[in-house]
């Protein structure tokens, strides 16, 4: 399984380490236990290290034993899903719990020794070198482990087929628990090396590892652990050696944000690394990868629509300002949401780019309207054109690779469009960027109003009509032709290329709707907040809400809806007054949990549930009759049996 | 008349195995042809590379005049030359019915438009209906195929292939895992595909399936053909005796 | 003797839903039972209840002389612990690790250290010799069932369970795999309880018979009687179906 919250428990690891090394103390990081212990009062390199090296392969079997252990036969988005909450949780606890610490300018003395060497004209601290030759050592080692002995061999074995391992008597919990104990260790003392090298250790950036990290392992196709440690190797070098390229040339535009080619290299790696390895279609023996929940056929959407939009409606109008931002939040993260449920739910594509997408329409819709004067039916119209070619771009590996690996380079190109994009100076750098207020025919459909802190239901209602269209056409779509082939490809690609659908082409156009979907409510957003930043589109807003979207169920127009209800900010949080369990990191936390329980709750999402138990009692029913049908023919047949 | 499907000299090898070694062969305008052989004689990798599922498959395909070599499975399904799976291979998400649409129609790149503006789509498509009907399945439209039983779920994967109106069906392994009964029900449903323009080429192990249904068979062992020719003949032959049917021919 | 497995009055099936009923069964030492029946009639429903992958729905069931009692939870444990003692299951789908060697995958077969034991079993399939660096996934059809039963010979398993091992395969392949199953229950003393869709195939190497009819007994005896009353076999097996041979 790919877990995104590797890097973070790494993160929080390191930090624990730097902590215990100046107080003597460790945190733990679990609600509800007390916050420190006292370890030793003065705790050398030594003690600290192994100590922290203890904690993290504890907090790997914990981890295990209390959330992937439920999910072992869950969907694989449902393993996403929980990786997710469990990365929210470790950001939300480092914030809470190192509240003042000194981790962010580390003065400790590095673990490895210092010192440097000279290597073509270029100074190389030493540390550098033997953190490489560690990485390679565990490596080897590794691979040695996992060729020749029969933990190693019964691990491979237990990925490919647990059933295979169970009625041959290994125990695959096992083997999962002992897995999860040695790369959640690897994870934290591996941070805590490179943290003591590079003397920075910051909560946001140091969980983005993750990208990198799976970059690498990419490369060696989840499996061989000698390739990924040198593309590692290779990924880390590269990144520094473009950053020394950037500051000392000066022909790159000025635009292009600091840092921003080092951060899309991973995504740049990723994206030919699937060129070179994937296929067009599966193979025979391929294992079909992510089981995702039924996408049931959409019935009474016109009554649903009319009541759920009038219902809106008369909450726009009568209820107060507060209410009216909290609704406008839920439709448009409904929207965004709309466009997973297409890609993800509908095409079975997981992709992490969807506030990418949202954020690119949005910045340029503002960019059209502010340095190109065109006024507002357009400016929004080409800019959703545009992120609909972005969408086909980044859809381009979803020709060739699938499932998981996916997600990864999607998780990618997100990263790359935040970094390249977002955060250029061009779009107002990290100040933001204008957006102008949208008006039709004279009617003004700006959100605030002139002159107080209200917010106007001209707006909202705006939002509602656009929302109700794309919802109403995004369920057309379900019950179309073209409907009925993206759940094709989704359920069988083989079958499907087999009954004459066109597969990539097919994906593709799913990728097109859906990055337009996103763009209209990257749009809307905009006008909304009425300002971009950076902060409008983060990686990890667009995570919790593809969580939400699962949880609320991914593949029905309804899972959209639930989601942008349960959306931060939006209707629920507005019901519960705003404040659940005080300051905003513990929110955090208690909503990383949440999503972790629902995920082991509710495998299939919240509809996908309610569902199947309905249909599980009409079979009871149904088998009932048909036995003692069954029994009745036998018995007239021969009453002697009976 | 040319045949409708002219097979020179097909060939796929895998890491320096030949898998399907120089194979030609041809199948008539509904003609039925089977395709027989031991295990690992490469029946299933001449109907992947056939279907276009092997991109690296080399040789001379000619399909209803066409020379259809590198084009993509898609593309030789929508000329008419499809395809039905060993495990079957289902859309279990859709109905039974639906599944038979998905393979009866057609899109453009715009119908996506087309569909997301036309509020409740109902399809009556007559080809559906006709594979139903033709396959026996015409009260399960509506059920999915998990609710189906094995032979029921095997018949609805011809379903699927016969709803595209296609030329030329490649079978693999349709009796798989039926029982006796199913399996001569099944014979009968072939047999009758001639009659509708369909050609037929069959990879099966029932024996007794292929020897009854097909007019005219080729043995495949080790990925070349051994043997071409009417049913009592290749029964007949020492060649074939020898490496498919070991002592069970005494019987 | 105890017998090495006896169902008494056993119910089994999927999601509480039974569709065996009341099945009493006993495979002994050295025996080699046969459970036929026709598509859906619960012959694999009834191994995976048997090693565990399914929970028991009612009845008694004894394995290896441990009674089994643990209902619907906890059948995972069932199965480790039942794999341990002897009980070797060869699925359906044969769940081989595809990514692994013929050669690791017997070894997994295994005990801890136990080459002999690889070796004997690798002796039972010459073939299997040349091919153990080859991956399994690379095995053609008969190749892997061969080696789906080497690995289960591996494990010097006390009581076998094969589940319907002419899949797929061609009748020459079944022909040299049954006699080396009958071998295992004669030379080793282990119990076998065979799935079986071709029955003179079964009929040829079984001592005793079970056919299941609908989740139901419908006949039961020893296989030589079955061998000379084909009709009666036939009536119940194929139904109102004209025999075809």
């Amino acid at each position: 399984m790919v877990n995104f919250a590797h890097a973070a428990l790494g993160m929080y690891v390191a930090f624990a380490y730097f902590e215990l090394r100046q107080t003597g103390e460790l945190v733990l990081p679990i609600i509800g236990l007390p916050d420190r212990v006292s370890i030793v009062d003065a705790p050398t390199i030594e003690t600290a290290l192994i100590t922290c090296a203890l904690l993290s392969a504890v907090l790997g079997l914990v981890i295990y034993f209390c959330v992937f252990k439920w999910l072992r036969t869950a969907p694989a988005l449902a393993r996403v899903v929980a990786s997710l909450g469990l990365l929210l949780y470790f950001e939300a606890i480092v914030e809470l719990r190192f509240t003042e610490t000194s981790a962010t300018q580390l003065s400790l003395g590095s673990i490895l020794p210092e010192g440097s060497s000279e290597w073509f004209g270029v100074s190389v601290p030493n540390n550098r070198f033997m953190l490489a030759g560690l990485a390679l050592l565990v490596a080897l080692v590794l691979r040695a482990v996992f060729r020749h002995t029969r933990f190693g061999l019964a691990t491979r074995a237990a990925a490919e087929n647990e059933k295979g391992v169970l009625l041959l008597g290994h125990s695959p919990d096992r083997l999962a628990a002992i897995n999860w104990m040695v790369a959640s260790l690897l994870a934290g003392v591996s941070v805590i090396l490179i943290a003591s090298v590079t003397k920075q250790l910051d909560p946001l950036a140091t969980s983005l590892l993750v990208v990198p990290a799976l970059a690498a392992a990419l490369f060696g196709g989840l499996r061989s652990f000698v390739v990924t440690a040198l593309a590692g190797l290779g990924i880390g070098m590269a990144q520094s050696a473009i950053l020394n390229f950037t500051t000392q040339t000066d022909w790159i535009p000025s635009w292009i944000p600091q840092g921003g080619f080092q951060q899309a290299l991973p995504f740049l790696l990723i994206v030919i690394a699937l060129t070179v390895r994937g296929e067009t279609l599966p193979g025979r023996s391929t294992i079909p990868e992510s089981r995702l929940p039924n996408s049931p056929h959409p019935r009474f959407v016109g009554m649903t629509t009319l009541i759920l939009s009038g219902a809106t409606l008369i909450g726009l109008l009568t209820l107060d300002s507060q209410w009216r931002l909290a609704i406008v939040v839920s439709m448009i993260a409904a929207l965004i949401a709309l466009s997973s449920v297409v890609l993800t739910g509908y095409v079975g594509q997981i992709s992490l780019a969807q506030f990418a997408f949202a954020g690119v329409a949005g910045f340029a819709t503002a960019k059209l309207a502010v340095d190109a004067g065109i006024p507002f039916p357009w400016a929004p119209i080409i800019a959703v054109a545009m992120t609909t070619g972005l969408g086909l771009l980044v859809g381009l590996p979803a020709v060739r690779v699938r499932g998981m690996t996916l997600a990864v380079a999607t998780l990618g190109a997100a990263v790359a469009i935040e970094e390249l994009l977002f955060k250029s100076s061009a779009l107002g750098g990290l100040e933001g960027q204008r957006v102008p207020r949208p008006r039709l025919f004279g009617i003004d459909l700006g959100f605030s109003a002139i002159g107080s802190d209200n917010f106007r239901p001209a707006f909202g209602i705006f939002v509602l009509v656009v929302l109700v269209a794309v919802f109403l056409a995004v369920a057309n779509l379900r019950r179309s032709p073209t409907g009925l082939r993206w759940l094709a490809v989704r359920a069988n690609e083989r079958a499907a290329a087999a009954s004459g659908i066109n597969v990539p082409a097919t994906k593709l156009s799913a990728f097109a709707v859906s990055s337009m979907i996103a763009g209209i409510g990257g749009v809307l957003l905009g006008y909304q907040l009425e300002k971009l930043a950076p902060a409008s589109f983060t990686v990890f807003a667009a995570l919790a809400l593809l969580a939400l979207a699962y949880l609320g169920g991914i593949a029905s127009t309804s899972g959209a809806v639930i989601a942008g209800i349960l959306v931060s900010g939006g209707i629920v949080t507005q019901l519960s007054g705003g404040d659940i369990g005080g300051s905003p990191d513990r929110q955090f936390a208690i909503s990383g949990l949440a999503l972790i329980a629902m995920a082991i709750l509710y495998p299939d999402g919240i509809s996908g549930a309610a569902r199947r138990a309905l249909a599980r009692r009409r079979r009871l029913r149904q088998l009932v009759s048909n036995n003692a049908d069954a029994d009745a023919r036998a018995a007239d047949r021969s009453p002697a049996d009976s | 008349m040319s045949p409708l499907l002219e097979v020179t000299d097909l060939m796929v090898s895998y890491g320096g195995l030949n898998a399907v070694d120089l194979v030609s062969f041809s199948v008539e305008e509904a003609g039925i042809v089977g395709l027989i052989g031991p295990n690992g004689a490469g029946k299933t990798t001449c109907i992947d590379a056939l279907s276009g599922f092997i991109p690296h498959a080399t040789g001379r395909v000619r399909f209803a005049g066409e020379n259809i070599e590198g084009w993509p499975a898609h593309r030789r399904a929508e000329h008419g030359l499809v395809r039905t799976f060993q495990s079957v291979e289902m859309f279990d998400d859709l109905t039974v019915r639906e599944n038979l649409i998905v393979a009866a129609t057609t899109t453009r790149w715009w119908s996506v438009f087309i569909d997301a503006c036309r509020p409740s789509y109902r399809v009556r498509n007559i080809d559906v209906e006709w594979a139903l009907e033709a396959t026996g399945l015409g009260g399960e439209g509506e059920r999915y195929p998990t609710e189906l039983g094995h032979g029921q779920r095997r018949l609805a994967g011809l379903a699927r292939v016969l709803a595209s109106r296609p030329r030329l069906v490649l079978l693999d392994e349709p009796a798989a895992g039926l029982d006796s009964a199913e399996s001569v029900a099944l014979a009968s449903r072939l047999r009758s595909l001639p009659d509708l323009g369909i050609a037929v080429l069959l990879v099966d192990h029932d024996m007794g399936l292929v020897l009854d249904v097909c007019e005219q068979i080729h043995v495949l062992d080790l990925g070349r053909v051994i043997a071409s020719g009417p049913p009592r003949e290749v029964r007949t032959n020492p060649d074939v005796v020898e490496a498919y049917l070991g002592s069970e021919a005494d019987e | 003797m105890n017998p090495l497995l006896s169902l008494s009055g056993v119910d089994a099936g999927y999601d509480g839903v039974p569709v065996v009923y009341d099945l009493d069964l006993t495979v002994g030492e050295g025996e080699v039972v046969a459970l036929l029946g026709s598509n859906g009639a619960g012959k694999t429903t009834t191994l995976l209840t048997i090693s565990g992958l399914l929970p028991r729905l009612g009845g008694e069931l004894t394995v290896l002389g441990a009674g089994v009692s643990d209902g619907r939870h906890r059948t995972e444990r069932r199965t480790l612990d039942l794999a341990r003692r002897g009980l070797a299951h060869v699925p359906e789908d044969r769940a081989l690790f595809f990514e692994l060697t013929a050669g690791e995958n017997l070894r997994l077969g295994a005990q801890r250290g136990d080459d002999e034991a690889v070796e004997t079993a690798l002796e039972s399939f010459p073939r299997l010799h040349e091919l153990s660096h080859r991956n399994a996934g690379l095995l053609s059809g008969g190749e892997q069932q061969m080696l789906a039963l080497a690995r289960a010979l591996a494990g010097r398993p006390r009581l076998l369970l094969i589940d319907e091992m002419s899949l797929g395969l061609a009748p020459i392949v079944v022909e040299q795999l049954l006699p080396t199953v009958r071998a295992i229950a004669d030379d080793t003393g282990a119990g076998v309880l065979l799935v079986e869709q071709q029955v003179p195939a079964a009929l040829a190497i079984a001592d005793r018979v079970y056919v299941l009819r609908r989740g139901r007994v419908a006949i039961e005896g020893n296989a030589s009687d079955l061998r000379r009353r084909r009709d009666l076999l036939e009536a119940s097996y194929l139904g109102d179906i004209d025999e075809d041979k």
